[in-house]
């Protein structure tokens, strides 16, 4: 077969003009006018001027006044080519518009001399399937046609006067087969199995092998996650952690399982409208919660709303249309079909989720969210809910010796007596000062610091005391009635303290009537200052309550001196108590009871009501069921029970969850102003352009929207993904701008490939497991990268393979793979790899320290690995990982300092490197150059050459001598990372040879897939 | 390809293939000949921009407004704040609250500036000082993402890296575009995101450099624990050699490309040290910015900007996070004036005396003002009108532009917006703002955007 060494003549051919075919519109004519003429005279309503469309034919062709802006009949009369040619005044005007050239006037001439046809952009006419180009099966082309893609290239290569390059060599193919397929390197077992038999039917089976592996649904996330944008962080402001990852593992499976490309996308934008959605499809639907949101203290609500839902349109117009219908948020777009109503007819799609414009909740809650426990934590939580269920039965039943017992029960309460210490003093920390009033309780004058400690002291009582109790009362005086003094009546006792002539006395238990959620009355004895407190907030009843608290040793009798109940209350906003009473009681175990009880067990037996009121009847028996010794191990049971479920709960995964609820209104926003609020109310709706959602009587939903992308007949999605794919293993789209299907995008070089493709991957079911393999297996994808002189190539090297460096997560997963640390379990919660001290002080509300995570967790793939979205991890960012604020369609590929430093210096490659040598040295090897070849193996998959050798054998003698000679510095090396450093080798040799194997993990070659 | 030696690490001098691709790495944009250049410019060579994050109040810094001490306390006039934008004022009584600290002439021009700042007054005559700043947006992130990169969509490249573009780099070892940033204790610290000093969509290389004043200095600079710079340019020369024979079998020129990032990084490991080591300055200089060393406060920062200037970074960024005063603004203003008054003078006063303020242009400011009205003792975010410095590159100093009302909510006279101070200093580093521009999804986008802006040509001359 011919070599590429015909290339370049050949090019110089495909060069030249072909004058005798027909100017086209599509190709040639609209991208010249939508760049130059468009702003002006195409579709933004806003900007247009003259009343004129280019973009329209009929607006262009017509008569006005007697002269016509295109005439085909008088072509030289055209108002179009004598002002693109007016030297003193040319169109397009200004200075920041460049001219046209004397060429592409000439083809604006020569276009509408052939009568002006206008065509329809490509990218919206539905793709038909084309005809496959024959081939002669006795050419020597033949044998090289694996399937229909071959023959489209070589149709398309044959046009450019080239040939197919010759197939790469076994190694380089099965490397480039597992890095492209797995993001891992292969074995050089596999290489070697593929060289003894290269064929293609060997090829076949290697790719099923990867196309069958868990590692290919890894790898084909990082292509997914860039364009959806999935993080860990929200990306705003503080950049806070958010519930997400279930997500990804649902991402994995759905590639594992190769689900059909069409569910896939329905049940991403809508898995919870699916009628009877599992929990899987509420999962997937996740992706409509990966927005940008804030949690910025003073942001307008209204904005967020409306740039949430921007987001939105943003990234599905990006990721399923390519498309840059974003544009169309301030005004109509300039040279697309899409109007700024059409934008906002898409945002009205996304107005039934279930959000809010800014988020207050807790640092790292985004409600809602959804539990998705593992089928071991579901089935657990099963078992325990029903064991609970059991209990509670129990406890909650009614028998003739409970009911004894209660009445025992009430008259006793009656009767337990609570008596104010005589005696009685109390000052503040803060120096202010206190009422007492005729019910005996103490008024706190408000005036003083917002933080403050009360202390009590009264002489200890003769009789002992067990337990002391603190009534807060209410007031009309105080705000909200009280009880407490902050602004709504609350108030936090941080901690509350006893002593006896100084010495503490330990609480051992406290009971409250009432305890606000996440204050309750344990905080107030649980030995932290900073650690909340007790609180009695609630939504109405006023917020009268009282705590009793169980002394650990009674305290008083003869000779005590005195006492102090110290009450600290240091939560901030003046939370101190504002009316309350102390007193002290002889007993431990006493309820404490809502105050209405109390008043009503403190009437003479004679003034109770004879049948109290259900209500308090029920109170009455709840307490003596939270009391009685009759019940002591059913309530031990559920409380032990109920902490097991807490536990349980605490460790099940959430989700942010899209849960639909009654529409927002939608408005168009004139320059996408959110505080206007005049712009006309939108239903949801697909630019018209694309086609149209046809339902009746109901408003379209988020489902009839995926429904409509992935119904076959759009004339986008298909061609979109198949483009991206192809990018994905021939290194170049069909289409170059993957993420501009509209005018000013790039054609097609390929068009009928293109349409191919798609049309076959729709008439598949949308199997994109098959769209991979026909690509991989085909001979194009085999062809060799190694092109003499790759510039000259730039224009025409389409379905050629052209070589690229790695991911920045496979260069990771490479050297951890290579050095036999990468940890190869699949799914579960982000893990933290190192990171740089310091790298996160950026961020603040709450200020983050950065932990690693431990053990294994440390040598995962990078795609697990925590993605904070403001500060992408340092290696990563260095390879060009974005930071999936928004849709990326492409890495940039970067070759800078900061990448060399990092594949250096990050301890991750340094402690690779040092497992790598352990695995040379840990080989039944005699000589160094047969270890070189080990370790080269594992990186490379190949031998080290002659010259390698010699310059690595000569860097490993001098490394000796250095290390030999300092033993801390081999010692300070090996140290490096998590995983022990083998003890059975000499530290220095184990060191030398570190610093071989990161020369070797540092290699171009290593990091590049040819 | 020539194996690279090691005297070659050692030296700093590139050779080979390896100084080819560091010329193209240095070169910045690809345009036609003159096309992005101004005539008869650039009068600044860089910019170092003291960015004073969080918001700083106009009203106790450089906008004097006795009218509002007037009505301190008195209820804000509706005329004023109907149908305007609040942020944590959003449904509170709006009442003014009057500047807490007096003003005070300084230098020969007696340009009042807030009593609280004595040593830029010394050097008041070096500055113009805009009074009539206004921006699109009222939160910090999203201001801070339109004062750095022109609007506020991620993926936009930021000044820095569109100057390092439009110009390329002045030096071979460091970084053009470097970002320092120190806490204050006078405020609350609001975050600042990496999107601040990304390059966007222009090639990674034009991305900003964080010089950090905790661990590595720039991250990963340092050689792993036990390999000293001989061990490590052992492991650099040998990848250098390695990547050259492949280069000559495959035919791949990045090979070499790689490795000339290999040597330029080795000599960074040896450059940023140099650069961040102040033993070799003078007491006296240490004195005048009021830092024992490199401690990451902002004058040890401004010190270090100093020391970058020399040695021909191009982008300068200085944040010091600590001016989000919603609370106690008088106490707040007192501490965070303290900690960057003199070490900005001194910045000013050390680069005249060495003859470098005449090509650096100086910033200084922040993402936007606090409201005349008060929020208890502090003020809020304020969108409307706020103050700028600019000093250096032959500006005219001692001079006031532009003007807030007097109550100091809106610039109503020569009104800057913060694009219009994008287009002035690309301008004074001699880039047409309308032609410094980028293709991108099919737009030539730039910093300045669509909206018209305008170089302040009363300003700069």
């Amino acid at each position: 077969m011919p070599s590429l060494a015909s290339l370049v003549p050949a090019l110089t051919l495909a060069a030249a003009p072909i004058g005798d075919d027909p100017v086209s519109f599509s190709q040639e004519v609209r991208p010249l006018l939508a760049d130059r003429c468009f702003p002006c005279h195409g579709p933004d309503a806003a900007t247009r001027e003259a009343d004129l469309r280019l973009d329209l034919r009929a607006s262009a062709v017509a008569d006005r006044d007697g002269s016509r802006v295109i005439d085909t009949r008088e072509p030289a009369d055209s108002e179009l080519l004598i002002r693109v040619r007016d030297d003193l005044d040319p169109m397009p005007p200004g200075p920041d518009h460049a001219p046209l050239s004397g060429e592409e006037a000439a083809l604006l001439e020569r276009w509408i001399s052939e009568g002006a046809p206008y065509d329809e952009h490509w990218a919206y006419r539905a793709p038909e399937r084309p005809e496959v180009p024959p081939i002669d099966p006795r050419s020597p082309e033949a044998a090289w046609v694996q399937g229909d893609i071959d023959r489209w290239v070589l149709d398309g290569l044959a046009q450019a006067g080239l040939q197919p390059a010759p197939r790469a060599d076994a190694r380089s193919l099965i490397r480039r087969a597992s890095f492209d397929l797995l993001g891992l390197p292969p074995t050089q077992a596999q290489v070697q199995a593929f060289e003894r038999d290269p064929g293609q039917a060997a090829f076949e089976v290697f790719v099923d092998e990867l196309l069958a592996s868990p590692h290919h649904a890894e790898r084909l996330t990082t292509f997914w996650f860039d364009l959806v944008r999935f993080a860990d962080t929200t990306g705003i402001h503080a950049d806070n952690r958010w519930n997400i990852t279930p997500y990804r593992d649902w991402v994995i499976e759905a590639f594992a399982s190769n689900m059909p490309f069409d569910r896939f996308t329905v049940e991403q934008l809508a898995g919870d409208l699916l009628p009877g959605a599992d929990r899987s499809q509420r999962v997937a639907a996740a992706y409509n919660r990966l927005n940008l949101i804030t949690r910025e203290g003073g942001s307008q609500p209204k904005e967020f709303l409306a740039r949430y839902t921007a987001d939105r349109v943003r990234n599905v117009t990006e990721v399923w249309l390519a498309s840059t219908v974003g544009c169309a948020e301030c005004h109509d777009h300039k040279f697309d079909p899409f109007s700024a109503r059409e934008f906002y007819e898409l945002g009205a799609f996304f107005a039934d989720i279930e959000q809010v414009g800014v988020y207050l909740s807790g640092n790292n809650t985004f409600p809602p969210e959804l539990e998705v426990p593992s089928a071991d934590q579901e089935r657990r939580m099963g078992e325990l809910t029903s064991a609970l269920a059991a209990v509670e039965a129990a406890l909650a039943a009614q028998t003739p010796e409970l009911a004894a017992d209660r009445a025992a029960f009430i008259d006793e309460l009656a009767e337990s007596t609570w008596v104010a210490p005589a005696g009685l003093e109390v000052r503040s920390a803060a120096g202010r000062t206190f009422e007492a009033d005729a019910a005996g309780a103490w008024r706190t004058r408000p005036d003083g610091d917002d933080k403050d400690t009360f202390t009590a002291r009264f002489p200890a009582p003769a009789a002992p005391v067990r337990s002391i109790r603190l009534e807060l009362l209410a007031d009309d005086a105080l705000p909200n009635q009280g009880p407490g003094l902050a602004s709504n009546g609350n108030l936090v006792l941080t901690e509350l303290t006893v002593r006896v002539d100084g010495e503490a006395v330990p609480i051992a238990a406290a009971r409250a009537s009432f305890e606000q959620p996440g204050y309750p009355v344990a905080k107030a004895h649980d030995g932290e200052l900073g650690r909340g407190g007790w609180a009695v907030m609630r939504a109405q009843d006023g917020a009268p309550a009282e705590a009793i608290f169980d002394l650990a040793r009674p305290l008083g009798g003869p000779g005590a001196g005195a006492v102090e109940v110290e009450l600290a209350q240091v939560h901030g906003g003046r939370h101190l108590l504002g009316r309350w009473r102390l007193s002290v009681g002889t007993e431990v175990d006493s309820p404490a009871l809502a105050p209405r009880l109390r008043e009503l067990l403190a009437l003479a037996e004679e003034d109770r009501p004879e049948e109290p009121a259900e209500e308090t009847a029920a109170e009455l028996d709840q307490l003596h069921r939270a009391h009685c010794a009759l019940l002591a191990d059913d309530r031990e049971e559920k409380a032990r029970l109920e902490g097991e479920v807490m536990a349980l709960q605490g460790q099940i995964p959430l989700v942010m969850e899209t849960r639909a609820v009654d529409p927002m209104v939608t408005r168009v926003l004139a320059r996408g102003d959110w505080m206007d609020e005049t712009g006309e109310v939108v239903q949801p709706g697909v630019p018209a352009a694309l086609g149209v959602i046809a339902v009746e009587g109901r408003r379209p939903t988020r489902l009839d929207l995926a429904r409509w992308l992935v119904d076959g007949r759009n004339p986008l999605v298909a061609r979109v993904l198949v483009n991206r794919v192809w990018r994905l293993f021939m290194g170049r789209g069909i289409v170059e701008t993957l993420d501009d299907f509209g005018v000013q995008g790039t054609s097609p070089t390929h068009p009928e490939l293109l349409d191919h493709l798609a049309t076959r991957l729709v008439d598949s079911g949308w199997d994109l497991r098959a769209l991979i393999r026909d690509i991989v297996t085909s001979s194009a994808y085999q062809q060799t990268s190694a092109v003499p002189d790759p510039s000259a190539v730039r224009e025409e090297q389409f379905g050629l393979q052209v070589r690229h460096r790695l991911d920045a997560e496979f260069i990771r997963d490479g050297a951890l793979a290579a050095s036999g640390l990468l940890q190869r379990e699949v799914g579960g919660p982000s893990v933290r790899p190192y990171q740089p001290v310091g790298y996160w002080s950026h961020l603040n509300f709450p200020r983050r320290t950065y932990r690693p995570s431990e053990g294994k967790a440390l040598h995962r793939r990078a795609l697990y690995g925590h993605w904070q979205r403001q500060f992408v991890h340092p290696s990563l960012a260095a390879f060009d990982a974005p930071s999936r604020e928004r849709c990326t369609s492409e890495r940039p590929r970067s070759n800078t300092p900061l990448a060399a430093l990092a594949l250096l210096n990050d301890p991750i490659f340094v402690e690779a490197a040092r497992a790598l040598a352990q695995e040379a040295l840990a080989a039944p090897a005699e000589e160094d150059a047969e270890r070189l070849t080990v370790l080269w193996e594992r990186v490379l998959q190949r031998a080290p050459e002659a010259s390698e050798r010699e310059v690595l054998l000569e860097l490993l003698a001098g490394q000796r001598a250095t290390f030999a000679e300092n033993p801390e510095d081999a010692a300070a090396l090996i140290a490096i990372g998590s995983s022990p450093a083998s003890t059975d080798l000499a530290p220095a040799e184990l060191a030398a040879w570190t610093s071989v194997a990161r020369v070797a993990l540092n290699l171009h070659e290593a990091i590049v897939r040819e | 390809m020539n194996a690279l030696s090691r005297r070659t690490f050692l030296t700093g001098a590139a050779a080979g293939l390896g100084q080819a691709a560091l010329a193209s790495l240095s070169a910045g944009a690809q345009q036609g000949p003159g096309s992005i250049r101004l005539p008869g410019l650039p009068r600044a060579k860089r910019v170092i921009h003291l960015y004073m994050a969080g918001g700083p109040s106009h009203l106790e810094t450089f906008d004097e407004k006795p009218e509002l001490a007037k009505l301190d306390g008195e209820p804000m006039p509706e005329s004023y704040t109907g149908g305007q934008q609040l942020a944590q004022l959003q449904g509170r009584a709006l009442r003014c609250l009057g500047p807490r600290f007096p003003f005070q002439a300084f230098g020969e021009s007696g340009l009042r500036i807030c009593e609280k700042f004595p040593r830029l007054g010394g050097v008041i005559d070096e500055f113009c000082i805009l009074n009539s700043l206004e921006t699109d947006q009222i939160n910090h992130d999203p201001a801070h993402t339109l004062f750095n990169t022109g609007t506020t969509l991620p993926g936009r490249p930021s000044m820095g890296s569109w100057i390092h573009y439009g110009l390329g780099s002045m030096n071979e070892n460091l970084p053009a575009f470097v970002v320092l940033s120190s806490i204050g204790k006078g405020g609350q610290s609001q975050p600042i995101a990496a999107r601040q000093w990304h390059s966007g969509f222009l090639p990674s290389r034009f991305q900003g450099v964080e010089l950090r004043s905790v661990g590595d200095p720039v991250l990963y600079v340092q050689n792993p624990a036990g390999v000293d710079r001989a061990g490590q340019g052992d492991v650099v020369e040998a990848i250098a050699k390695l990547n050259g024979a492949r280069a000559a079998r495959s035919g791949d020129p990045e090979a070499a490309a790689r490795t000339a990032q290999y040597e330029l990084a080795f000599r960074m490991q040896a450059a940023v040290p140099e650069l961040v080591d102040l033993s070799g300055e003078p007491q006296e200089v240490l004195d005048l910015y009021g830092t024992e060393g490199r401690d990451g406060s902002y004058a040890s920062n401004c010190l270090m900007a100093r020391r970058m200037a020399e040695r021909g970074v191009r982008f300068i960024q200085v944040y010091h996070r600590g001016w989000d005063h919603h609370g106690g603004v008088q106490r707040s203003m007192e501490i965070t004036a303290r900690e960057v008054d003199q070490a900005s003078a001194a910045l000013v006063t050390d680069l005249k005396r060495r003859g470098l303020l005449e090509d650096t242009l100086i910033l200084f400011g922040g993402e936007f003002g606090r409201t005349p009205m008060g929020q208890g003792d502090g003020r809020d975010h304020h969108i409307r009108g706020f103050s700028y410095l600019m000093a250096g590159a032959g500006i005219p100093g001692g001079r006031r532009y532009g003007a807030t009302d007097p109550l100091g909510y809106a610039a109503v006279e020569d009104v800057v917006h913060v694009r219009d101070l994008h287009a002035t200093v690309l301008h004074l580093l001699g880039l047409d703002h309308e032609r410094l521009s980028y293709d991108f999804r099919g737009l030539d986008l730039r910093l300045t955007g669509v909206e018209p802006a305008r170089v302040l040509h009363d300003v700069i001359s």
